[in-house]
């Protein structure tokens, strides 16, 4: 198996060739030119210099993101052409797994940051603990926080709150942007990557993709479109503006919906879950929909007058706009819609951003599940809106006046 | 017999993503447009971020609908023609890193086009007997150029704009106006049933250059116009005024190039740009060249409006005078007409 790998998320442009388990080519540059100008040439020149013949290449793999959007549109362009004029699939690494691989069989955690300005950092949780019979785990590379943006102080807090004494490695182009703060407020010993390893590598980014190829994980290049994780300025604005369209779930959205708790949640339901959702009376599930696209999705259960909301999912580069907010009071109505008078949900302790959401909605915590959470082992706290009901609202119903 | 030559087209310079097929560079096979104008519709003009990610999702299928409907493949061309600027940073990238890649897997030699060149170019598929030298206004939504087209890839510029293109001051005044976006053909509607001597806004003349234009001041007087009359509670008249706006444009602009025509003994004007296909600015060229005796030469809407076949067009003459642009071919957003820079 042939790999031909592009990186051009971040300031490094780096394209290598991986054939089974040898590197026969690797070309990395960190210069002020553009990557527009530097890719192209550099894919020669490897070409050139091993004599590849490109039609006996099996994937284009590229780095899909997070990273610089122009970076990545370069590097998606670039292997969209080459699988379009080839007729070979791409594999898309995120951008985060890809850099972690740099750091292959670290004894701790793996957190590669990449500056995503704001105050925030695209970011991941790794570790070398995977296992190749584990469907989740890529090889030994094992995913504890999947790819996302964050802030730094954030991340310092989810990295202490996990139950381990291990240290962690931070590398990427985050580094020299964050290594005082994170020393200052981690509690956790760290260390950072050095030279060699501390950013992207096309190598390190095709072994991976070997696995993701193994896997079937591939898709046509007219398919392939970078993963942002963010959207324009302008979206933002008018998301802001304009908000999201709540309405129910219908069964051809079940697809999507659980491709958003895939990415949300470290135990997510399936999508045969959300199907039986619609089929039952006693449960429902709305989207927050915008432009089309769903960006959130509230489930509720009814049981004998309470209604517990069994998943609020907002996806990462909507959120702190609102839109949670309006999920859950539209899931309230919902909720007493069937009937219900008291909510209750679980939320992993360590979600400040849900839990104030909730407690400002009216939600009080209740209680502790030890341990409920997996990936990482977390505790819940049991929250409870209590006496909500129709007429507990304060609303006199007709027979009464 | 003489062979063939055909010439991929990519374009993606500000909101449409395009790809075209012609041959021998008069003989359009295929020209597919994918246009995001609804998308942008709703921020009241093009946002360079959501454009280059439209770009990158339909690159690939406008390229292989293109390569279908002309009936040939990818690996019959022969040169891959990509507009490198001027436009959008972002946007052109998807469009240059794309063709480069194409180049790169293929062996099929890479043509660098300039957008405006493009668009002068795109009055060859129509008008096969015109053929430089003769005289070209490109107006469009980023562009006013009164050229000279001394032959195919020798370009003199004779007047630009000093400041907003003719096309942007038809989107401002649009949206001052209430009317949509784009405002071109907005204004080309209102002004319809209007008034074009109903108030005389000024013809601006730029010192020092007797075919430079300026369209800031119009567009400020139309504003000021606008404010007063409301601050005075008069009833503003939106098809008078688009009317009376839209003629102040095209007076402006029929008057230069009737000048520069007669000044330089030229018998031929090419319209080009999106601007081309303004209605008022066709039958005051059309009435004042045929005054003078001046054969006038203008695309269809379809090729006036950004599109890859003049982009393969002009990339087939390009490539019959020998220009092979390097794999080290960047974006130039603020490209100069004439301007080699691959």
């Amino acid at each position: 198996m042939k790999i031909l790998a592009v990186d051009s998320s971040g300031l490094v442009a780096s394209v290598a060739i991986v054939e089974d388990n040898v590197m026969t080519a690797e070309y990395t540059v960190n210069y002020k030119k553009t990557h527009s100008q530097t890719l192209l040439p550099m894919l020669d020149e490897i070409k050139r210099m091993t004599e590849l013949d490109l039609s006996s290449v099996d994937a284009i793999a590229v780095a899909k993101g997070p990273g610089s959007f122009t970076g990545l549109r370069i590097g998606c362009a670039t292997v969209k052409g080459l699988g379009f004029a080839l007729n070979k699939p791409i594999i898309a690494v995120p951008t985060a797994d890809a850099l972690a691989m740099n750091a292959w069989g670290y004894g701790g955690l793996v957190c590669p940051l990449m500056d995503a300005r704001r105050m925030q950092v695209y970011t991941g949780i790794y570790s070398w603990e995977g296992s190749p019979e584990n469907a989740r785990d890529f090889g030994r590379l094992h995913i504890i926080m999947q790819q996302r943006p964050m802030s730094v102080s954030e991340l310092i807090g989810k990295l202490d709150a996990l139950e381990t004494e291990e240290k962690v490695l931070f590398l990427g182009d985050g580094v020299p942007v964050y290594e005082k703060e994170i020393t200052r407020k981690l509690k956790r010993s760290c260390e950072f990557a050095p030279a060699h390893m501390g950013r992207q590598r096309a190598g390190a980014l095709a072994v991976l993709a070997g696995i993701y190829y193994e896997k079937g994980l591939t898709e046509t290049a007219e398919e392939h479109k970078p993963e942002y994780l963010r959207l324009s300025q302008a979206e933002r604005e008018r998301a802001c503006r304009e908000g999201c369209v709540i309405r129910p779930m219908k069964e051809e959205d079940a697809e999507e919906v659980s491709r958003l708790e895939e990415r949300v949640f470290s135990m997510p339901w399936r999508k045969k879950d959300f199907l039986e959702m619609i089929e039952r009376d006693n449960m429902s599930c709305l989207v927050a929909e915008l432009d089309g696209e769903i960006v959130g999705q509230a489930g509720i259960r009814e049981i004998a007058g309470d209604i517990e909301l069994t998943n609020v999912a907002i996806a990462e580069e909507h959120r702190r706009k609102g839109f949670g907010r309006k999920l859950l009071r539209a899931a309230i109505e919902e909720g007493k819609r069937l009937g219900g008078t008291q909510f209750t949900l679980e939320v992993r302790k360590g979600n400040e951003a849900a839990v104030r959401l909730y407690e400002s909605e009216g939600f009080k915590s209740e209680g502790v599940r030890k341990d409920f959470y997996e990936k990482p082992r977390e505790d819940a706290l049991v929250m409870w809106l209590r006496d909500c009901g129709e007429n507990a609202s304060g609303k006199a119903s007709g027979d009464d006046l | 017999m003489k062979k063939d030559i055909l010439i991929l087209g990519i374009e993606t310079s500000c909101d449409e993503t395009a790809a075209a097929v012609v041959k021998n560079g008069r003989e359009v096979l295929s020209n597919i447009i994918y246009s995001q104008i609804e998308l942008h519709k709703v921020y009241g003009g093009v946002v360079p971020e959501i454009a280059s990610r439209k770009h990158i999702e339909k690159i690939n299928q406008v390229t292989s609908r293109a390569l279908e409907a002309a009936g040939v493949t990818l690996n019959d061309m022969d040169a891959v023609a990509v507009t490198y600027g001027p436009g959008l940073v972002g946007a052109l990238l998807v469009g240059v890193a794309f063709a480069k890649s194409l180049s790169f897997a293929t062996g099929i030699p890479l043509v660098g086009v300039h957008h405006i060149e493009g668009h002068i170019s795109a009055n060859y598929i129509e008008h096969k007997e015109l053929e430089p030298p003769f005289m070209s206004l490109v107006v469009s939504g980023g562009h006013t150029h009164l050229v000279n087209v001394a032959g195919y890839g020798k370009y003199e510029i004779l007047g630009r704009t000093r400041d907003d293109a003719a096309g942007e001051a038809f989107d401002k005044v649009a949206r001052a106006l209430g009317l949509g976006y784009p405002g071109g053909p907005e204004i080309d509607r209102a002004a319809r049933e209007g008034d074009p001597y109903a108030i005389e806004f000024p013809r601006a003349r730029v010192s020092g250059s007797e075919y430079d234009f300026s369209f800031s001041g119009l567009k400020s007087a139309v504003l000021n116009y606008l404010n007063s009359a409301e601050m005075k509670g008069e009833e503003i008249r939106v098809p008078d005024v688009a009317a009376s706006f839209q003629k102040a444009v095209t007076d402006v602009l029929t008057e230069h190039s009737i000048r520069a025509l007669g000044q330089r003994g030229e018998k031929r004007l090419a319209l080009a740009g999106g601007v081309a296909s303004n209605s008022a600015l066709r039958a005051s060229m059309k009435e004042a060249c045929d005054k003078e005796g001046i054969a006038l030469y203008c695309p269809s809407p379809v090729y006036c409006t950004d599109n890859a076949a003049m982009i393969a067009v002009c990339g087939y003459y390009e490539y019959m005078n020998g220009v092979r642009s390097p794999l080290t071919l960047n974006a130039v957003p603020g490209l100069k007409l004439g301007e080699r820079n691959g």
